[in-house]
């Protein structure tokens, strides 16, 4: 009787084992925030687990893993209203490239980052969402396309207009320091 | 550096950002929670499910031994045989008379089996046709649909022969 339960519990832990670090990457690009992106991990392998039965008839466990995580995402950060935690150091000091930098040119890098993050947040909510999952480096163009269940050229052209309009701010804001 | 590869080297490290260690070994110690209340809250019920049927059981099984019990109580064998008219004494009165027992002290005579006397049956219980012939007849009642001829009719010429 137990024996599919536990067969079960495996097939998650093995999940989890494959697919927390994306999962991670994908909530982290949205929340910005090592503590939130974690809970989010968890909560879609709650998902999971609560709808274990569905296992079966998946056919790409990162699409559909990655899928649960950004809706989760997205939901949290619309609950909270509250922009990602861009200007907290150490989280940023995550993204900043290892290394042997100097402390000044770690924080002129720091702000670089900041000042590009900052102004992803400012793009319409679709071209957005494709910049950040396509900066998670797992993902595909094919597989963005089906976490978002549209086209891949939709998401092709979704990502040039998301660049170009970034790109566009920087030279508003004036040149990068 | 570009704009364009400013734009490309923080997407990257935004897309390749390590998560804190033992992430994994966490969401399953998160996963085990769950299902450990789960199996608990299964031990939990069935445990009382045991309890409930055992005493049940037992309530049955103690009730013919409580019985026995209380007739070989040395109490119990002062009380009157049974077939003897329990005699009670009325209620002296006072708050909740009205709602004390209340044992009559003459038996009470044993009424006649009674009999069917609803509508359309005699006082004996026969059923008997209601006096409007339009009145519905109370069911299992057969009553004949043309008038029955009476001995008042003077026979016709015709049927003397």
């Amino acid at each position: 009787m137990a024996k599919p339960e536990q067969d079960t519990h495996a097939q998650v832990t093995a999940l989890v084992e494959e697919y927390s670090t994306t999962l991670y990457r994908v909530a982290y690009s949205v929340t910005r925030n090592s503590a939130d992106a974690e809970d989010v991990v968890q909560e879609t392998f709650l998902r999971v687990l609560r709808h274990r039965n569905k296992l079966a008839e998946v056919r790409d466990y990162r699409v559909w893993l990655v899928r649960i995580a950004w809706n989760l995402v997205l939901d949290r950060k619309r609950r909270a209203k509250t922009r990602p935690q861009a200007d907290d150091f150490e989280d940023l000091a995550r993204i900043l490239p290892a290394g042997d930098l100097s402390a000044e040119k770690m924080v002129i890098t720091a702000q670089r980052h900041a000042r590009i993050l900052r102004l992803i947040e400012t793009l319409p909510a679709r071209e957005r969402e494709v910049l950040l999952l396509s900066a998670v480096k797992e993902l595909s163009t094919v597989e963005i396309a089906l976490i978002l269940k549209t086209t891949e050229s939709t998401i092709r052209s979704r990502l040039y207009r998301a660049r170009h309009a970034l790109a566009a701010l920087l030279e508003q804001e004036g040149t990068l320091p | 550096m570009s704009i364009h590869s400013e734009i490309d080297e923080t997407l990257r490290r935004l897309g390749s950002v390590e998560p804190p260690s033992g992430l994994e070994r966490r969401v399953n110690l998160r996963l085990q929670i769950p299902r450990k209340s789960f199996s608990i809250s299964m031990i939990q019920a069935v445990s009382a499910c045991a309890v409930a049927a055992g005493v049940a059981l037992s309530a049955v099984a103690l009730n013919p031994a409580l019985r026995s019990l209380v007739h070989h109580h040395p109490a119990a064998q002062s009380m009157p045989v049974a077939g003897t008219p329990r005699v009670i004494a009325p209620a002296a009165g006072g708050f909740g008379t009205a709602s004390a027992v209340h044992v009559p002290v003459e038996p009470v005579p044993v009424q006649p089996t009674p009999v069917n006397q609803g509508r359309g049956r005699s006082r004996s219980g026969r059923a008997v046709l209601p006096n409007g012939t339009r009145a519905p007849l109370p069911r299992g009642v057969a009553a004949p649909h043309t008038p029955l001829p009476t001995a008042e009719v003077p026979p016709t010429p015709d049927a003397t022969h």
